[in-house]
């Protein structure tokens, strides 16, 4: 992977910066391959697996989503759970 | 010697009334508005200055993240020369208060994150989750970058606060161990004093540096989020 070519400021006359800029744009370059949706094209799911996997940026969202919901879901069972059941059983 | 080493920390008052808020603006006397075409000397060095880091910084952002340039500048500006007015014996730096740094990191870090989840939703929303993450940790995975993003403010401010306060510290004791060592050993005294001087370059360095890392990671988060 070239990431000279790769990163957006290559031509823009900036082959003389210092060692720690070169670190900064080659790091925001490396970001700006591996994310975006016109990466989501090489993906093919069907199923469940289409709306929930790890790879495609709306399978990642609807994973992220689901998580929160379910821990959502979790704390309202146990805080319903917690007013159903009396503090003092009468003896 | 215990009192006075955490002295230098305790915000100055003056009949009463708290100077912090005159420390805090002292600064910016320091960089007078230009009125000029051609400026003195000090203005042009610090517009060269100036265009050299914003150069540097915001070259690498989109035109939406580019409107934050006067924000980032200002930031770096006001952090760097707050550390090093505070190298100045008997000065106090606002830098070592956390609640200084807490009060710049949130809410930059939080505009940057509102900014990303309302105009990229679900690339926002999907950061939570790195690509390629075996479907059985998931959940976990979700739940830690939570976490970290949530970390992020807090992190920044107390990367400031530790390393302005521990470099101030040290040369309190190392400057106060050279003084008790004058009258036991010559030799000894002087060793820690040339200690005391490459102490005192480092903190130059440092308080630049951090004022540095602060601001490009301010200018990441927010290069996430445009």
């Amino acid at each position: 992977m070239d990431l000279d070519h790769a990163s957006p400021l290559c031509g823009a006359g900036m082959e003389s910066d210092c060692l720690l800029v070169r670190a900064h744009r080659e790091a925001f370059a490396l970001i700006e391959i591996m994310a975006g949706p016109e990466a989501d094209a090489q993906f093919h799911f069907t199923g469940i697996k289409k709306y929930f996997n790890s790879y495609t940026l709306t399978g990642r969202m609807n994973c992220v989503l689901a998580t929160y919901g379910s821990i959502a879901l979790i704390v309202l069972y146990f805080k319903l759970r917690s007013k159903k059941t009396p503090a003092v059983k009468a003896t | 010697m215990n009192e006075n080493l955490f002295a230098s920390f305790i915000t100055p008052m003056m009949f009463g009334l708290p100077l912090v808020t005159l420390i805090v603006l002292f600064p910016s006397l320091l960089f007078p508005t230009s009125s000029r075409l051609v400026n003195n000397r000090l203005i042009s060095l610090q517009q060269w200055m100036l265009q050299l880091v914003s150069k540097q910084m915001m070259s690498i952002h989109n035109t939406k993240g580019q409107t934050w340039a006067l924000m980032l500048m200002s930031l770096i500006l006001f952090i760097g020369s707050t550390n090093l007015l505070g190298l100045l014996p008997h000065s106090f730096t606002p830098t070592t208060q956390l609640s200084m740094n807490l009060g710049m990191a949130i809410p930059l870090w939080a505009g940057a994150v509102i900014t990303g989840f309302r105009n990229k939703t679900k690339t926002s929303l999907a950061h939570f989750l790195p690509q390629g993450t075996p479907t059985p940790l998931i959940p976990m995975l979700v739940i830690i970058e939570t976490i970290s993003l949530f970390i992020q403010p807090v992190a920044l401010a107390v990367r400031l606060t530790a390393n302005i306060t521990a470099g101030h510290l040290l040369i309190h004791l190392i400057g106060g161990a050279t003084l008790a060592l004058m009258s036991i050993n010559t030799t000894t005294a002087l060793i820690t004093f040339i200690i005391l001087i490459l102490l005192t370059v480092l903190e130059f360095a440092v308080a630049m540096i951090q004022a540095y890392v602060f601001t490009l990671l301010v200018s990441l988060y927010l290069h996430d989020n445009t």
